[in-house]
Protein backbone atom coordinates (compact mmCIF):
# COMPACT_ATOMS: atom_id res chain seq x y z
CA UNK A 1 0.00 0.00 0.00
CA UNK A 2 1.05 3.30 -0.62
CA UNK A 3 2.00 5.89 2.17
CA UNK A 4 -1.18 7.91 1.51
CA UNK A 5 -2.89 4.64 2.64
CA UNK A 6 -4.11 4.46 -1.33
CA UNK A 7 -4.34 0.58 -2.59
CA UNK A 8 -1.81 0.12 -5.69
CA UNK A 9 -3.75 -1.60 -8.18
CA UNK A 10 -1.39 -2.68 -11.40
CA UNK A 11 -3.15 -3.45 -14.79
CA UNK A 12 -1.61 -6.18 -17.26
CA UNK A 13 -3.88 -5.48 -20.35
CA UNK A 14 -2.91 -5.12 -24.34
CA UNK A 15 -6.21 -2.86 -24.51
CA UNK A 16 -4.82 0.53 -24.07
CA UNK A 17 -8.88 1.90 -24.08
CA UNK A 18 -9.76 0.11 -21.38
CA UNK A 19 -6.92 0.38 -19.25
CA UNK A 20 -7.27 4.07 -19.53
CA UNK A 21 -10.79 4.41 -18.38
CA UNK A 22 -10.38 1.51 -15.81
CA UNK A 23 -6.91 3.27 -14.44
CA UNK A 24 -9.43 7.02 -14.64
CA UNK A 25 -12.72 5.48 -13.06
CA UNK A 26 -10.16 3.85 -9.63
CA UNK A 27 -8.47 6.51 -9.34
CA UNK A 28 -11.14 9.32 -9.51
CA UNK A 29 -12.31 7.33 -6.12
CA UNK A 30 -9.62 8.53 -4.39
CA UNK A 31 -8.62 5.09 -2.92
CA UNK A 32 -6.31 3.40 -5.59
CA UNK A 33 -3.01 4.61 -7.25
CA UNK A 34 -3.38 2.97 -10.24
CA UNK A 35 -0.51 2.29 -13.04
CA UNK A 36 -0.81 0.80 -16.36
CA UNK A 37 0.88 -1.91 -18.56
CA UNK A 38 -0.23 -2.55 -22.34
CA UNK A 39 2.37 -5.06 -23.13
CA UNK A 40 2.33 -8.57 -21.35
CA UNK A 41 6.26 -9.12 -21.66
CA UNK A 42 6.67 -6.29 -19.89
CA UNK A 43 4.19 -7.39 -17.18
CA UNK A 44 6.32 -8.62 -14.87
CA UNK A 45 8.83 -6.06 -15.04
CA UNK A 46 6.24 -3.53 -14.38
CA UNK A 47 5.37 -5.78 -11.43
CA UNK A 48 8.59 -6.28 -10.25
CA UNK A 49 9.21 -2.12 -10.16
CA UNK A 50 5.55 -0.77 -8.97
CA UNK A 51 5.00 -3.76 -6.17
CA UNK A 52 1.45 -3.40 -6.53
CA UNK A 53 -1.08 -4.41 -3.80
CA UNK A 54 -2.99 -6.34 -6.43
CA UNK A 55 -3.07 -6.99 -10.52
CA UNK A 56 -5.26 -7.06 -12.83
CA UNK A 57 -4.50 -9.35 -15.81
CA UNK A 58 -6.14 -9.70 -18.92
CA UNK A 59 -5.79 -13.22 -20.57
CA UNK A 60 -5.60 -12.85 -24.43
CA UNK A 61 -2.69 -10.72 -25.12
CA UNK A 62 -0.74 -10.60 -28.69
CA UNK A 63 2.84 -11.01 -27.09
CA UNK A 64 2.49 -12.92 -23.93
CA UNK A 65 -0.73 -14.40 -22.56
CA UNK A 66 -1.96 -13.79 -18.99
CA UNK A 67 -1.10 -17.98 -17.98
CA UNK A 68 2.61 -16.72 -18.67
CA UNK A 69 3.08 -13.26 -16.92
CA UNK A 70 1.50 -15.22 -13.85
CA UNK A 71 3.74 -17.62 -13.35
CA UNK A 72 6.74 -15.51 -13.93
CA UNK A 73 5.84 -13.17 -11.19
CA UNK A 74 4.49 -16.67 -9.04
CA UNK A 75 7.83 -17.68 -9.41
CA UNK A 76 9.80 -14.40 -8.07
CA UNK A 77 9.36 -14.72 -3.93
CA UNK A 78 8.96 -10.71 -3.35
CA UNK A 79 5.84 -11.22 -5.65
CA UNK A 80 4.72 -14.16 -5.30
CA UNK A 81 2.18 -13.57 -2.80
CA UNK A 82 0.53 -10.79 -4.48
CA UNK A 83 -3.42 -11.23 -5.52
CA UNK A 84 -4.17 -11.81 -8.82
CA UNK A 85 -7.09 -11.26 -10.48
CA UNK A 86 -8.00 -12.52 -14.18
CA UNK A 87 -9.56 -10.36 -16.62
CA UNK A 88 -11.45 -12.16 -19.43
CA UNK A 89 -13.99 -11.80 -21.98
CA UNK A 90 -14.34 -15.70 -23.40
CA UNK A 91 -17.26 -16.33 -20.98
CA UNK A 92 -20.32 -18.26 -21.18
CA UNK A 93 -23.56 -17.45 -19.29
CA UNK A 94 -23.09 -20.90 -16.54
CA UNK A 95 -19.28 -19.58 -16.22
CA UNK A 96 -20.69 -15.76 -15.29
CA UNK A 97 -20.35 -15.67 -11.70
CA UNK A 98 -22.75 -13.83 -9.92
CA UNK A 99 -20.38 -13.43 -6.89
CA UNK A 100 -16.78 -14.49 -7.65
CA UNK A 101 -15.43 -16.90 -10.10
CA UNK A 102 -12.62 -18.71 -10.24
CA UNK A 103 -10.08 -20.23 -12.97
CA UNK A 104 -7.20 -22.73 -12.01
CA UNK A 105 -7.80 -21.54 -8.45
CA UNK A 106 -7.44 -17.69 -9.36
CA UNK A 107 -10.21 -15.37 -8.97
CA UNK A 108 -11.83 -13.45 -12.49
CA UNK A 109 -14.26 -11.11 -13.39
CA UNK A 110 -15.58 -11.20 -17.05
CA UNK A 111 -15.85 -8.38 -19.50
CA UNK A 112 -17.30 -6.12 -19.49
CA UNK A 113 -17.17 -5.72 -16.03
CA UNK A 114 -19.24 -3.37 -13.83
CA UNK A 115 -17.06 -0.66 -12.04
CA UNK A 116 -18.57 -1.48 -8.88
CA UNK A 117 -18.06 -5.63 -8.83
CA UNK A 118 -14.94 -4.57 -9.88
CA UNK A 119 -14.06 -2.14 -6.94
CA UNK A 120 -15.25 -4.91 -4.53
CA UNK A 121 -13.31 -7.39 -6.30
CA UNK A 122 -10.38 -5.43 -5.52
CA UNK A 123 -11.17 -4.82 -1.84
CA UNK A 124 -12.08 -8.26 -1.01
CA UNK A 125 -8.69 -9.57 -2.78
CA UNK A 126 -6.38 -7.08 -1.47
CA UNK A 127 -5.10 -8.17 2.09
CA UNK B 1 -47.20 -82.99 -61.03
CA UNK B 2 -46.35 -84.77 -64.32
CA UNK B 3 -43.07 -83.87 -66.68
CA UNK B 4 -45.36 -81.30 -69.01
CA UNK B 5 -46.56 -79.83 -65.40
CA UNK B 6 -43.25 -79.69 -63.82
CA UNK B 7 -41.62 -78.08 -67.28
CA UNK B 8 -44.13 -75.01 -66.80
CA UNK B 9 -44.13 -74.78 -63.12
CA UNK B 10 -40.51 -74.38 -63.62
CA UNK B 11 -41.10 -71.14 -66.12
CA UNK B 12 -43.71 -69.70 -63.36
CA UNK B 13 -40.44 -70.25 -60.54
CA UNK B 14 -38.29 -68.41 -62.69
CA UNK B 15 -41.45 -65.20 -63.26
CA UNK B 16 -41.71 -65.75 -58.96
CA UNK B 17 -38.49 -65.30 -58.52
CA UNK B 18 -37.76 -62.12 -60.55
CA UNK B 19 -41.44 -60.71 -58.74
CA UNK B 20 -39.74 -61.84 -55.51
CA UNK B 21 -36.54 -59.93 -55.67
CA UNK B 22 -38.68 -56.64 -55.46
CA UNK B 23 -40.06 -57.14 -51.94
CA UNK B 24 -39.12 -54.10 -49.92
CA UNK B 25 -37.91 -55.99 -47.06
CA UNK B 26 -36.92 -59.71 -45.62
CA UNK B 27 -40.71 -59.73 -43.99
CA UNK B 28 -42.44 -58.45 -47.45
CA UNK B 29 -39.95 -61.44 -49.08
CA UNK B 30 -41.14 -64.02 -46.86
CA UNK B 31 -45.03 -63.30 -46.84
CA UNK B 32 -44.80 -62.70 -50.78
CA UNK B 33 -43.01 -66.50 -50.88
CA UNK B 34 -45.78 -68.30 -49.24
CA UNK B 35 -48.71 -66.37 -51.17
CA UNK B 36 -46.68 -66.89 -54.79
CA UNK B 37 -46.21 -70.55 -53.58
CA UNK B 38 -49.83 -71.22 -53.21
CA UNK B 39 -51.39 -69.45 -55.51
CA UNK B 40 -49.15 -70.13 -58.46
CA UNK B 41 -47.09 -73.33 -57.77
CA UNK B 42 -50.00 -74.84 -55.88
CA UNK B 43 -47.89 -75.61 -52.31
CA UNK B 44 -51.06 -74.71 -50.09
CA UNK B 45 -50.53 -75.55 -46.51
CA UNK B 46 -46.44 -74.28 -45.87
CA UNK B 47 -44.14 -73.28 -42.99
CA UNK B 48 -40.84 -71.52 -43.32
CA UNK B 49 -38.23 -71.63 -40.09
CA UNK B 50 -34.62 -70.10 -40.10
CA UNK B 51 -31.86 -71.67 -38.28
CA UNK B 52 -31.65 -69.48 -35.12
CA UNK B 53 -27.72 -68.50 -33.57
CA UNK B 54 -27.95 -71.62 -31.76
CA UNK B 55 -28.15 -74.25 -34.05
CA UNK B 56 -30.74 -76.93 -32.16
CA UNK B 57 -33.33 -73.97 -32.00
CA UNK B 58 -35.64 -72.27 -35.34
CA UNK B 59 -36.84 -69.06 -35.58
CA UNK B 60 -40.36 -69.06 -37.83
CA UNK B 61 -41.40 -66.49 -40.13
CA UNK B 62 -44.41 -67.14 -42.18
CA UNK B 63 -46.79 -69.73 -42.68
CA UNK B 64 -50.36 -71.77 -43.91
CA UNK B 65 -52.37 -72.66 -41.59
CA UNK B 66 -54.69 -75.61 -41.49
CA UNK B 67 -57.59 -73.47 -42.79
CA UNK B 68 -55.38 -71.81 -45.12
CA UNK B 69 -54.66 -68.32 -43.26
CA UNK B 70 -51.36 -66.79 -43.61
CA UNK B 71 -50.10 -66.45 -40.50
CA UNK B 72 -46.88 -64.72 -39.16
CA UNK B 73 -44.84 -66.65 -36.83
CA UNK B 74 -41.55 -64.71 -36.73
CA UNK B 75 -42.22 -64.55 -32.77
CA UNK B 76 -42.14 -68.14 -32.52
CA UNK B 77 -39.01 -70.08 -31.55
CA UNK B 78 -38.73 -73.96 -31.33
CA UNK B 79 -36.45 -76.99 -30.98
CA UNK B 80 -35.34 -78.66 -34.19
CA UNK B 81 -36.25 -82.08 -32.62
CA UNK B 82 -39.94 -81.05 -32.19
CA UNK B 83 -40.45 -82.10 -35.72
CA UNK B 84 -38.85 -85.54 -36.33
CA UNK B 85 -38.83 -84.94 -40.23
CA UNK B 86 -37.41 -81.51 -40.11
CA UNK B 87 -34.83 -83.39 -37.38
CA UNK B 88 -33.42 -86.23 -39.64
CA UNK B 89 -33.27 -83.48 -42.92
CA UNK B 90 -31.09 -81.00 -40.60
CA UNK B 91 -28.74 -84.05 -39.16
CA UNK B 92 -28.58 -85.97 -42.28
CA UNK B 93 -28.12 -82.51 -44.07
CA UNK B 94 -30.39 -83.82 -46.76
CA UNK B 95 -31.98 -81.58 -49.51
CA UNK B 96 -35.26 -82.82 -49.08
CA UNK B 97 -37.42 -85.31 -47.35
CA UNK B 98 -40.66 -86.62 -48.69
CA UNK B 99 -42.90 -88.96 -46.71
CA UNK B 100 -46.15 -90.30 -46.99
CA UNK B 101 -49.19 -91.73 -45.23
CA UNK B 102 -47.90 -89.78 -41.71
CA UNK B 103 -49.66 -87.60 -39.11
CA UNK B 104 -49.98 -84.04 -40.66
CA UNK B 105 -50.31 -81.75 -37.47
CA UNK B 106 -51.54 -77.64 -36.70
CA UNK B 107 -49.14 -75.29 -35.28
CA UNK B 108 -50.01 -76.51 -31.95
CA UNK B 109 -48.49 -79.95 -32.73
CA UNK B 110 -52.11 -81.60 -32.31
CA UNK B 111 -52.73 -84.16 -35.33
CA UNK B 112 -55.49 -82.83 -37.89
CA UNK B 113 -55.35 -85.40 -40.42
CA UNK B 114 -52.61 -87.91 -42.27
CA UNK B 115 -50.90 -87.19 -45.59
CA UNK B 116 -47.87 -86.34 -47.35
CA UNK B 117 -45.26 -84.44 -45.78
CA UNK B 118 -42.49 -82.43 -47.72
CA UNK B 119 -39.75 -80.78 -46.12
CA UNK B 120 -36.88 -78.89 -48.04
CA UNK B 121 -33.83 -77.03 -47.41
CA UNK B 122 -33.23 -73.29 -47.70
CA UNK B 123 -29.80 -72.50 -48.72
CA UNK B 124 -28.20 -69.58 -49.05
CA UNK B 125 -25.66 -71.49 -51.71
CA UNK B 126 -23.33 -72.05 -49.19
CA UNK B 127 -25.25 -73.69 -45.93
CA UNK B 128 -28.43 -74.40 -44.69
CA UNK B 129 -30.08 -71.50 -43.37
CA UNK B 130 -33.65 -73.18 -42.26
CA UNK B 131 -36.29 -75.20 -43.64
CA UNK B 132 -39.69 -74.99 -45.47
CA UNK B 133 -42.31 -77.65 -44.84
CA UNK B 134 -45.54 -78.42 -46.82
CA UNK B 135 -48.11 -81.02 -46.92
CA UNK B 136 -51.53 -81.54 -48.46
CA UNK B 137 -54.25 -81.27 -46.03
CA UNK B 138 -56.35 -79.23 -47.50
CA UNK B 139 -55.76 -80.17 -51.10
CA UNK B 140 -54.88 -83.87 -50.56
CA UNK B 141 -52.94 -83.89 -53.53
CA UNK B 142 -50.66 -86.65 -53.96
CA UNK B 143 -46.88 -85.25 -53.63
CA UNK B 144 -44.86 -86.74 -56.72
CA UNK B 145 -41.09 -86.56 -57.69
CA UNK B 146 -41.49 -83.04 -60.08
CA UNK B 147 -43.26 -82.10 -56.60
CA UNK B 148 -40.09 -82.58 -54.30
CA UNK B 149 -37.93 -81.47 -57.32
CA UNK B 150 -39.88 -78.36 -57.57
CA UNK B 151 -40.47 -77.67 -54.21
CA UNK B 152 -36.16 -78.20 -53.77
CA UNK B 153 -35.68 -75.87 -56.44
CA UNK B 154 -38.03 -73.36 -54.86
CA UNK B 155 -36.63 -73.50 -51.53
CA UNK B 156 -32.96 -72.45 -53.00
CA UNK B 157 -34.22 -69.74 -54.87
CA UNK B 158 -35.91 -68.48 -51.63
CA UNK B 159 -32.78 -68.71 -50.02
CA UNK B 160 -30.99 -67.21 -52.48
CA UNK B 161 -32.87 -64.15 -52.29
CA UNK B 162 -34.03 -64.51 -48.60
CA UNK B 163 -29.74 -63.92 -48.59
CA UNK B 164 -29.09 -61.54 -51.13
CA UNK B 165 -32.68 -59.06 -48.88
CA UNK B 166 -30.84 -60.00 -45.72
CA UNK B 167 -27.43 -58.29 -47.37
CA UNK B 168 -29.16 -55.40 -48.78
CA UNK B 169 -30.92 -54.51 -45.58
CA UNK B 170 -27.86 -54.51 -43.96
CA UNK B 171 -25.87 -52.74 -46.12
CA UNK B 172 -29.00 -49.68 -46.25
CA UNK B 173 -28.98 -49.41 -42.38
CA UNK B 174 -25.07 -49.22 -42.46
CA UNK B 175 -25.44 -46.50 -45.24
CA UNK B 176 -27.71 -44.93 -43.01
CA UNK B 177 -25.72 -45.16 -40.33
CA UNK B 178 -22.91 -44.05 -41.80
CA UNK B 179 -24.91 -40.74 -43.26
CA UNK B 180 -26.19 -39.49 -40.38
CA UNK B 181 -22.79 -39.45 -38.96
CA UNK B 182 -21.14 -37.67 -41.48
CA UNK B 183 -24.04 -35.22 -41.19
CA UNK B 184 -23.18 -35.54 -36.92
CA UNK B 185 -19.30 -34.73 -38.43
CA UNK B 186 -20.46 -31.53 -40.88
CA UNK B 187 -22.24 -30.59 -38.28
CA UNK B 188 -19.66 -30.45 -35.74
CA UNK B 189 -17.47 -28.81 -38.22
CA UNK B 190 -19.96 -26.19 -38.72
CA UNK B 191 -19.64 -25.68 -35.21
CA UNK B 192 -16.57 -25.57 -34.99
CA UNK B 193 -16.23 -22.83 -37.31
CA UNK B 194 -18.32 -21.30 -35.54
CA UNK B 195 -17.07 -21.59 -32.10
CA UNK B 196 -13.58 -20.11 -33.35
CA UNK B 197 -15.67 -17.27 -35.00
CA UNK B 198 -17.54 -17.10 -31.59
CA UNK B 199 -14.14 -17.01 -29.62
CA UNK B 200 -12.66 -14.24 -32.00
CA UNK B 201 -15.93 -12.35 -32.04
CA UNK B 202 -16.21 -12.44 -28.23
CA UNK B 203 -12.89 -10.88 -27.24
CA UNK B 204 -12.82 -8.39 -30.21
CA UNK B 205 -16.46 -7.01 -29.02
CA UNK B 206 -16.50 -7.49 -25.38
CA UNK B 207 -13.40 -5.38 -25.15
CA UNK B 208 -14.67 -2.04 -26.85
CA UNK B 209 -17.98 -2.62 -24.51
CA UNK B 210 -15.57 -3.13 -21.95
CA UNK B 211 -14.78 0.62 -22.25
CA UNK B 212 -17.91 1.65 -22.91
CA UNK B 213 -19.23 0.98 -19.72
CA UNK B 214 -16.02 2.00 -18.01
CA UNK B 215 -16.59 5.45 -19.57
CA UNK B 216 -20.66 5.02 -19.39
CA UNK B 217 -19.84 4.94 -15.14
CA UNK B 218 -17.29 8.43 -15.13
CA UNK B 219 -19.43 10.36 -17.07
CA UNK B 220 -22.55 9.57 -14.82
CA UNK B 221 -20.24 10.38 -11.81
CA UNK B 222 -19.71 13.91 -13.66
CA UNK B 223 -22.61 14.66 -14.81
CA UNK B 224 -24.93 16.73 -12.17
CA UNK B 225 -27.33 14.61 -10.56
CA UNK B 226 -30.54 17.24 -11.64
CA UNK B 227 -29.44 16.49 -15.26
CA UNK B 228 -32.19 13.60 -15.19
CA UNK B 229 -32.19 13.73 -19.39
CA UNK B 230 -28.16 12.51 -19.19
CA UNK B 231 -28.50 10.49 -16.88
CA UNK B 232 -31.65 8.50 -18.94
CA UNK B 233 -29.03 8.50 -21.67
CA UNK B 234 -26.10 6.78 -19.80
CA UNK B 235 -28.51 4.28 -18.07
CA UNK B 236 -29.70 3.50 -21.94
CA UNK B 237 -26.59 3.32 -22.95
CA UNK B 238 -25.33 1.06 -20.06
CA UNK B 239 -28.42 -1.49 -20.56
CA UNK B 240 -27.48 -1.94 -24.50
CA UNK B 241 -24.20 -2.63 -23.32
CA UNK B 242 -25.38 -5.40 -21.14
CA UNK B 243 -27.52 -6.66 -23.78
CA UNK B 244 -25.05 -6.71 -26.23
CA UNK B 245 -22.41 -8.71 -23.60
CA UNK B 246 -25.51 -11.08 -23.36
CA UNK B 247 -25.77 -11.97 -26.70
CA UNK B 248 -22.38 -12.25 -27.09
CA UNK B 249 -22.56 -15.14 -24.28
CA UNK B 250 -24.97 -16.23 -25.84
CA UNK B 251 -23.23 -17.03 -28.75
CA UNK B 252 -20.37 -18.44 -27.34
CA UNK B 253 -22.76 -21.14 -25.40
CA UNK B 254 -24.43 -21.73 -29.04
CA UNK B 255 -21.12 -22.35 -30.07
CA UNK B 256 -19.55 -24.74 -27.99
CA UNK B 257 -21.94 -27.42 -28.16
CA UNK B 258 -19.49 -29.35 -30.30
CA UNK B 259 -17.58 -32.38 -28.06
CA UNK B 260 -19.22 -33.54 -25.16
CA UNK B 261 -18.68 -35.87 -22.49
CA UNK B 262 -20.90 -38.72 -22.34
CA UNK B 263 -20.69 -39.97 -18.23
CA UNK B 264 -22.80 -41.99 -16.32
CA UNK B 265 -24.48 -38.85 -13.74
CA UNK B 266 -26.92 -38.48 -11.24
CA UNK B 267 -29.76 -36.02 -12.54
CA UNK B 268 -30.40 -34.80 -9.29
CA UNK B 269 -27.43 -33.38 -8.21
CA UNK B 270 -26.97 -31.60 -11.51
CA UNK B 271 -30.97 -29.77 -11.11
CA UNK B 272 -29.24 -29.22 -7.72
CA UNK B 273 -25.94 -27.47 -8.96
CA UNK B 274 -28.45 -25.17 -11.86
CA UNK B 275 -30.42 -24.19 -8.99
CA UNK B 276 -27.69 -23.01 -6.86
CA UNK B 277 -26.08 -21.11 -10.31
CA UNK B 278 -29.42 -18.84 -9.94
CA UNK B 279 -29.76 -18.67 -6.76
CA UNK B 280 -29.18 -15.16 -6.72
CA UNK B 281 -32.16 -14.48 -8.71
CA UNK B 282 -34.41 -17.30 -6.83
CA UNK B 283 -33.73 -14.95 -3.75
CA UNK B 284 -34.03 -11.98 -5.56
CA UNK B 285 -37.42 -12.64 -6.88
CA UNK B 286 -38.40 -14.93 -3.98
CA UNK B 287 -39.31 -17.67 -6.29
CA UNK B 288 -40.47 -21.19 -4.38
CA UNK B 289 -39.00 -24.49 -5.71
CA UNK B 290 -40.75 -27.80 -5.12
CA UNK B 291 -38.51 -30.88 -5.72
CA UNK B 292 -40.86 -34.29 -6.33
CA UNK B 293 -37.62 -36.36 -7.26
CA UNK B 294 -38.31 -39.54 -7.64
CA UNK B 295 -36.06 -42.06 -5.30
CA UNK B 296 -33.86 -44.68 -7.06
CA UNK B 297 -33.63 -42.86 -10.33
CA UNK B 298 -31.31 -44.14 -12.40
CA UNK B 299 -27.88 -42.24 -14.08
CA UNK B 300 -27.91 -40.79 -17.64
CA UNK B 301 -25.17 -40.84 -19.95
CA UNK B 302 -25.06 -36.75 -19.93
CA UNK B 303 -22.14 -34.25 -20.59
CA UNK B 304 -22.69 -32.66 -16.96
CA UNK B 305 -21.63 -29.30 -18.00
CA UNK B 306 -24.08 -28.99 -20.92
CA UNK B 307 -26.91 -30.37 -19.06
CA UNK B 308 -26.24 -28.00 -16.54
CA UNK B 309 -26.26 -25.49 -18.70
CA UNK B 310 -30.11 -26.58 -20.35
CA UNK B 311 -31.37 -26.87 -16.64
CA UNK B 312 -29.76 -23.11 -15.95
CA UNK B 313 -31.41 -21.29 -19.01
CA UNK B 314 -35.04 -23.15 -18.63
CA UNK B 315 -35.01 -22.27 -14.74
CA UNK B 316 -33.77 -18.05 -15.61
CA UNK B 317 -36.43 -18.97 -17.92
CA UNK B 318 -39.57 -19.57 -16.01
CA UNK B 319 -37.99 -16.94 -12.94
CA UNK B 320 -38.10 -14.17 -15.71
CA UNK B 321 -41.25 -14.89 -16.97
CA UNK B 322 -43.13 -14.43 -13.51
CA UNK B 323 -43.54 -12.20 -11.30
CA UNK B 324 -41.87 -11.58 -7.52
CA UNK B 325 -43.01 -14.83 -5.55
CA UNK B 326 -43.45 -17.14 -8.19
CA UNK B 327 -43.51 -20.89 -7.83
CA UNK B 328 -41.30 -23.88 -9.78
CA UNK B 329 -41.92 -27.43 -9.62
CA UNK B 330 -39.75 -29.84 -10.70
CA UNK B 331 -40.31 -33.32 -11.10
CA UNK B 332 -38.31 -36.43 -12.55
CA UNK B 333 -39.29 -39.86 -13.04
CA UNK B 334 -38.67 -42.71 -15.04
CA UNK B 335 -40.62 -45.79 -16.83
CA UNK B 336 -40.47 -47.05 -13.62
CA UNK B 337 -38.16 -50.58 -13.83
CA UNK B 338 -34.47 -50.76 -12.88
CA UNK B 339 -33.96 -51.38 -16.52
CA UNK B 340 -35.69 -48.36 -17.68
CA UNK B 341 -34.54 -46.34 -21.01
CA UNK B 342 -35.87 -42.96 -19.91
CA UNK B 343 -35.51 -40.53 -17.33
CA UNK B 344 -37.92 -37.41 -17.73
CA UNK B 345 -37.78 -34.28 -16.20
CA UNK B 346 -40.41 -31.57 -15.98
CA UNK B 347 -40.25 -28.20 -14.95
CA UNK B 348 -43.42 -26.13 -14.57
CA UNK B 349 -43.97 -22.27 -13.00
CA UNK B 350 -46.66 -20.29 -12.15
CA UNK B 351 -46.01 -17.95 -15.00
CA UNK B 352 -48.12 -16.60 -18.14
CA UNK B 353 -47.23 -19.48 -19.96
CA UNK B 354 -46.55 -18.87 -24.00
CA UNK B 355 -49.06 -17.94 -26.72
CA UNK B 356 -50.09 -21.19 -28.53
CA UNK B 357 -49.65 -19.25 -31.63
CA UNK B 358 -46.21 -18.47 -31.15
CA UNK B 359 -45.22 -22.04 -29.10
CA UNK B 360 -43.41 -23.17 -32.89
CA UNK B 361 -41.30 -20.13 -32.60
CA UNK B 362 -39.87 -20.37 -29.39
CA UNK B 363 -36.29 -22.20 -30.55
CA UNK B 364 -35.86 -20.19 -33.26
CA UNK B 365 -32.71 -18.34 -32.37
CA UNK B 366 -33.03 -14.68 -31.04
CA UNK B 367 -37.37 -15.09 -31.09
CA UNK B 368 -37.81 -13.97 -27.72
CA UNK B 369 -40.95 -12.12 -26.11
CA UNK B 370 -38.95 -9.93 -23.51
CA UNK B 371 -36.32 -8.00 -25.58
CA UNK B 372 -37.34 -5.17 -23.83
CA UNK B 373 -35.92 -6.21 -20.55
CA UNK B 374 -32.57 -7.44 -21.71
CA UNK B 375 -33.81 -11.47 -23.47
CA UNK B 376 -31.47 -12.58 -26.12
CA UNK B 377 -33.62 -15.39 -27.30
CA UNK B 378 -30.91 -17.58 -27.46
CA UNK B 379 -31.63 -20.00 -23.93
CA UNK B 380 -33.90 -21.98 -25.64
CA UNK B 381 -31.97 -22.61 -29.09
CA UNK B 382 -29.26 -23.40 -26.94
CA UNK B 383 -31.24 -25.68 -25.01
CA UNK B 384 -32.11 -28.03 -27.83
CA UNK B 385 -28.98 -28.40 -29.61
CA UNK B 386 -27.79 -29.47 -26.36
CA UNK B 387 -30.70 -32.41 -26.28
CA UNK B 388 -30.20 -32.81 -29.51
CA UNK B 389 -26.56 -33.47 -29.37
CA UNK B 390 -27.83 -36.11 -26.36
CA UNK B 391 -30.06 -37.66 -28.72
CA UNK B 392 -32.62 -36.67 -25.94
CA UNK B 393 -35.63 -34.38 -26.51
CA UNK B 394 -37.34 -31.18 -25.00
CA UNK B 395 -40.98 -30.29 -25.23
CA UNK B 396 -43.27 -27.08 -24.22
CA UNK B 397 -46.20 -27.05 -23.03
CA UNK B 398 -48.62 -24.71 -21.40
CA UNK B 399 -50.05 -26.37 -18.38
CA UNK B 400 -53.29 -27.73 -18.60
CA UNK B 401 -54.94 -26.74 -15.42
CA UNK B 402 -53.35 -23.50 -14.37
CA UNK B 403 -51.38 -20.81 -15.62
CA UNK B 404 -47.79 -21.41 -16.63
CA UNK B 405 -45.22 -23.42 -18.65
CA UNK B 406 -44.16 -27.24 -18.43
CA UNK B 407 -40.72 -28.09 -19.74
CA UNK B 408 -40.64 -31.69 -20.77
CA UNK B 409 -37.15 -32.91 -20.36
CA UNK B 410 -36.78 -36.82 -22.01
CA UNK B 411 -32.90 -38.35 -21.48
CA UNK B 412 -31.97 -41.78 -23.07
CA UNK B 413 -30.15 -43.66 -21.06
Amino acid sequence: MSLMGKKKVLIIDDEKNFTDMVKLNLEETGRFTVRVENKGSSGYSAAKDFKPDLILLDIMMPDKDGGNVLYEIKNDDEMKNIPVVFLTAIVKTNEDPSIDGHISGKPYLAKPVNFGKLVDCIDHNVQ
Amino acid sequence: MNKKGFDKKLRLLHSISNELALSRSVNDLCRKMIEYSRSRLGFDRLSTWFIDKDPNFLIGSFGVDEKGRIREETKERIRVDCDRTVKNIHDKKMRSILKHGVPLRDNSGNAVGRGSHLVAAIWDGKKVIGYISTDNLIKKKLFTRYDRELFELFASTFGHLYSLKKTEEALTSAFDKLREAQSHLIQAAKMEVVGSLASGVAHEVKNPLAVIIQGVYYLSKKLPSSDHVCHDVLKRMNDSVKRADDIIKGLLDFSVVTKLEFIPQDIHSIIEKSLRLVSYEIDKYNISIHRQFAKGLPDVKIDKNKVEQVFVNIILNAINGMHEGGQIWIRTYSNGSKRARKVYVEIEDSGPGISEDIMDKVFDPFFTTRRSTGGTGLGLTIARNIMEMHKAKIALSNRRSEHGLKVTLIFRR
